[in-house]
């Protein structure tokens, strides 16, 4: 008897060894305070895997700090990160698969506010101080929000109420002449352009399959990036980039890729008049050419290419690479001559370059 | 005599309690087929499969097996790695008939309850070979048994728990010493809303999961006809209905209804199965079929619309298994086994609102000779020969060789290398998007060994064993995201995984406390061992996503004067979620603890047993998670009655 008590004694007692083991809230805090031009690079990570995370960059003295939201705020910044977008002293980072919009301080990164509740959102665009849209993947609307209240004040329907698909989606946001035009990307192939003045969807542009990404150049034309789908899919076309006249709403060229293409990022430079893009290797073009380089700008070299940034205060491009998309990426910086610079490592699947 | 069956037999004269068939184990291990030698085999403890009736095979096999469970909670995905596999490297058969989806080559061990085995035994690696089975990792085998009793008897479970959980269980029996019916009828359901408190948003507060309920009823009928004194033909039969909720992560702020994941289902396995027993010879003919249909719908509330589905999708498969096997005696010592496997897949995967779909079948088979021998004293050794095909393209050649050697009573040398294969899953092939038509199978080859050590005293028997494994794999089939936004699977060139795993079986008596435990403790190194072509990968050398490098389990029972109480303990090392395992809380989880406990009594009458149990959870209260962002429950509560009729 004595034996068996002994027993159950040192099974019990060992057991609360393993007692508190487990913590879900232990991420300590750290200060910062910066105050340099620098870069945010958003990191979206996984779908599902809640990795996404915030990077920033020092240029002048080409340091590199990593999950900066995480450490400045102590809880993660949530599923798929998405963009941001600064506007004053707030960045503001749409997290999509977690229906929210973080608002931080560019300099400390401290948590400001949150809007949430939102379906799938995907980027936002200032229109005034007071007003900005938040486009989304599902919700068949575009949101309008007042960033001084962190909340919805109102939407822009974009249901086509077709049965086809799920339209439409919207993506990237690009402002001209108090019009919006949105590439609706996934599984459709349309530009909707909106009247910020009344807040209306009034028209839309046929392009290509799967308008990934827009940019506007200094003429006020609009170049779109279309991925055309993927191969095996019931919704498979071609992939290219075609320019749009912001006044007519008329596709001016189109410029189609070959079979097999990864058409993913595009971006234009500081002067409007060059734009970058992504397929496989990196490619430069001037906004007059009628025809699509041949010759590559950047090599890939067995590098997975996933997005560009071009800084609006010098020639330097920042480029991202993926490597397999499940491990911390690499960031390359080039400057106008096309010579890395520097190079660093970020997040899982660095998405996008926003510079301070 | 004694090489084949060292120690069957001295369990007898010993006491233990009534209720409890203590040996069954070890003299099934110690009586095994001299057609399995050489290699690890570990029956689940009766004890365990009664204490755990009302579970699913994902909570069994976590808490009592040296098999790593992945699982997003209770009623939520969860699958199984042996050895540092993967999911698909582990097949599940039900009376030889395969729950494996031809479509995801793995299964949700969420799905599985208990109840529908009589016993459950797991071949490690090559183990599986002989078994109409290409897994790499290894095989679980449930199994229903006749008892060839007279009269009627019958066996009902039930148990309440927090957040709304319930699980029910009635099986009866009926039949005589010909022909026997057993008919098992089963609903486990949750709410399981459980608080936590959400750490990973800002404004912390104390929420409750979402949309993670879950339902499955089904039944289990079987027939057994002893037809002559040298045959049986038997006839089993499930179905099973099933829904749950698809919870999302702890840092979603969509809002509470605003998204809902739904995963419904309904299963139906049957086999038939013919043996026959010569002086000589044993054959058996299996034909069985699996018909699987799943739907999965994502749907968000967008306001002035209502719920809209962004995502409609149904997988349905079925499949016919069959196999005739001839096991002839050549002398006392020697076997030789043919085995004939045809099996056939048709299946069918639509998603409604993105209209993409594939239709495929998938013809596979082969042919299996084995030799195994113990004329050699205090020897056994076996060779494996297996040649497979698929839609008449030959699968690799498969030779295995089995050595067993008994040092004296009490222990037993084991090795055997074997190469084996698996060919990709159907949506590994064909899903859109993603499907890669140009995936090869996995190819590998293992080499295992072991020493197995059982014990028995007067009032003390042990079973251990420990072994040691080594896999190489070729063409491993992975899964990685893409530029697209979505996954697709590739051949990665090399993983290779070692390690070793421990089991302790230890039963005795002291004074009138009767002690029972089961441990299990496996080091995992799995590990990509490609040298990428894609430059900064930095994932060659570590340790494949979600694999532990340690694991361990114990499970200890102390009965006393009909009294009892349990203990459960599991342990996981950290896992990484990173192809390159990298550090940090975003791609990493700390390793786990639980610690549950039950207190019970057995009541015993002149015709039914009666055994009442209150069980903690978690008993140490605390918040954690197994999966990144996926909040499990604390603390939480159940009793348990589980009534015998003689």
């Amino acid at each position: 008897m004595k034996r068996t008590i002994q027993i159950l004694f040192i099974v019990i007692t060992t057991s609360f060894i393993f007692y508190g083991c487990m913590k879900d809230n232990m991420h300590p805090i750290t200060e910062f305070n910066t105050s340099n031009d620098g870069v945010f690079i958003v990191c979206e990570g996984n779908f599902m895997y809640g990795n996404a995370s915030l990077s920033y960059y020092d240029k002048n003295n080409r340091t590199i700090e990593n999950t900066v939201f995480l450490k400045a705020n102590g809880i993660p910044l949530g599923d798929v990160a998405q963009c941001l977008t600064i506007n004053g002293s707030t960045a503001w980072i749409v997290i999509n698969n977690s229906g929210k919009i973080y608002a931080i301080d560019i300099n400390n990164f401290k948590y400001k506010g949150k809007i949430t509740g939102l379906t799938s959102p995907r980027y936002m665009q200032f229109i005034n101080p007071n007003k900005a849209y938040v486009t989304d993947m599902y919700s068949k609307c575009v949101y309008i929000v007042d960033p001084n209240t962190y909340s919805v004040t109102n939407t822009i329907n974009i249901n086509d109420n077709s049965e086809t698909y799920y339209r439409h989606s919207s993506e990237q946001l690009v402002f001209c002449d108090d019009y919006m035009f949105v590439n609706s990307w996934s599984y459709d192939n349309k530009i909707l352009i909106i009247n910020t003045l009344t807040d209306k969807l009034v028209d839309s542009i046929e392009v290509l399959n799967q308008p990934r990404k827009i940019v506007l150049d200094n003429n006020k034309k609009l170049w779109v990036l279309c991925d055309g789908g993927y191969d095996g899919s019931s919704f498979y076309g071609e992939a290219g980039i075609l320019k749009i006249n912001t006044n007519t709403f008329e596709v001016e060229q189109t410029l189609a890729f070959q079979t097999g293409s990864k058409a993913i990022d595009l971006k234009i430079n500081r002067t409007g008049d060059t734009i970058f893009f992504i397929n496989n290797h990196i490619y430069r073009m001037s906004i007059n050419q009628n025809y699509l380089p041949e010759e590559e700008y950047i090599n890939s070299n067995g590098h997975n290419f996933y997005a560009l940034g071009c800084d609006p205060y010098n020639s330097d491009l920042y480029v991202s690479d993926a490597v397999d998309y499940m491990q911390s990426g690499v960031i390359y910086r080039y400057n106008s001559s096309a010579e890395c610079i520097d190079s660093f490592s970020v997040g899982i699947i660095p998405n996008s370059f926003v510079f301070k | 005599m004694f090489v084949l069956f060292p120690i069957c037999g001295f369990t007898q004269d010993i006491y233990f309690p009534d209720s409890i068939r203590v040996f069954d184990e070890i003299c099934i291990l110690a009586k095994k087929d001299i057609n399995q030698s050489g290699v690890k085999i570990i029956k689940i403890d009766s004890l365990i499969i009664e204490n755990k009736i009302l579970s699913d095979l994902s909570t069994l096999l976590s808490e009592n097996s040296p098999v790593f469970i992945k699982s997003y909670g209770k009623g939520s995905l969860s699958t199984a790695s042996f050895r540092g596999t993967n999911a698909s490297h582990t097949k599940v058969s039900w009376n030889n008939v395969s729950l494996n989806s031809p479509m995801l080559g793995m299964v949700d061990m969420s799905q599985i309850p208990v109840a529908i085995a009589d016993n459950i035994i797991l071949y490690h690696g090559s183990a599986s070979l002989s078994k109409n089975s290409n897994a790499i990792g290894g095989l679980i085998e449930l199994n229903t048994l006749p008892v060839w009793k007279k009269g009627f008897r019958g066996e009902f479970a039930s148990s309440v728990g927090s957040f709304s959980t319930y699980d029910n269980q009635l099986k009866l029996n009926i039949g005589n010493k010909t022909i026997q019916s057993v008919t098992k009828i089963y609903k486990s359901s949750s709410d399981n809303n459980f608080p936590f408190y959400n750490y990973d948003i800002t404004n912390s507060s104390i929420e409750f999961r979402q949309n993670a309920d879950y339902t499955k009823k089904g039944f289990v009928q079987e027939l057994f006809f002893r037809t002559s004194e040298k045959s049986i033909l038997s006839f089993k039969g499930w179905y099973q209905q099933s829904s749950r909720g698809v919870p999302g992560l702890t840092t979603n702020e969509v809002g509470i209804n605003s998204i809902i994941n739904r995963q419904n289902g309904d299963h139906v396995v049957y086999s038939a199965e013919y043996t026959w027993y010569g002086n000589k010879s044993k054959i058996e003919f299996t034909h069985g079929g699996n018909y699987q249909n799943f739907d999965y719908k994502s749907e968000n509330y967008i306001n002035g619309l209502g719920y809209l589905k962004v995502v409609a999708a149904t997988s349905r498969s079925f499949s016919t298994y069959n196999s005739l096997s001839n096991k002839y005696k050549i002398t006392d010592k020697t076997e030789i086994t043919g085995r004939l496997n045809y099996n056939y897949h048709n299946v069918n995967s639509l998603e409604q609102i993105y209209n993409e779909t594939y239709d495929t079948t998938r013809q596979e088979g082969g042919i299996i000779l084995s030799l195994f021998t113990g004329e050699i004293k205090d020897f056994r050794l076996g060779v494996l020969l297996r040649q497979d095909f698929y839609d008449l393209k030959l699968s690799p050649f498969i030779p295995s060789v089995f050595a067993e050697y008994y040092l004296n009573q009490n222990f037993i040398i084991k090795a055997s290398c074997a190469r084996n294969y698996n060919l990709p899953g159907l949506n590994d092939l064909y899903f859109s998007p993603g499907g890669n038509p140009d995936l090869k199978p996995e190819k590998g080859y293992s080499i295992d060994g072991g020493i197995q050590n059982l014990i028995k005293k007067d009032r003390i028997a042990i079973q251990s064993e420990i072994s040691i494994n080594y896999s190489s794999i070729t063409d491993w089939i992975m899964w990685r995201p893409t530029s697209m936004g979505y996954w697709t699977p590739a051949n990665v060139d090399k993983v290779t995984a070692y390690g070793a795993d421990c089991n302790l079986n230890l039963k005795y008596l002291i004074s009138d406390f009767y002690f029972s435990h089961n441990a299990n403790y496996a080091y995992t190194k799995s590990q990509n061992k490609t040298q990428s072509d894609i430059n900064n990968d930095n994932s060659a050398g570590k340790q494949l996503p979600y694999i532990p490098l340690h694991s361990a389990n114990v499970f200890s029972r102390v009965e006393y004067h009909k009294f009892y109480i349990s203990y459960q303990w599991n342990y996981y090392s950290e896992r990484h979620t990173s192809s390159a395992a990298e550090p940090g809380v975003l791609v990493s989880i700390y390793p786990y603890f639980m610690n549950d406990m039950a207190v019970g009594k057995i009541f015993e009458m002149k015709n039914f047993k009666l055994d009442l149990n209150i069980r903690v959870f978690n008993i140490f209260n605390e918040s954690y998670r197994s999966i990144l962002w996926q909040p499990m429950p604390g603390r939480n509560y159940g009793v348990q009655l589980l009534i015998k009729f003689k």
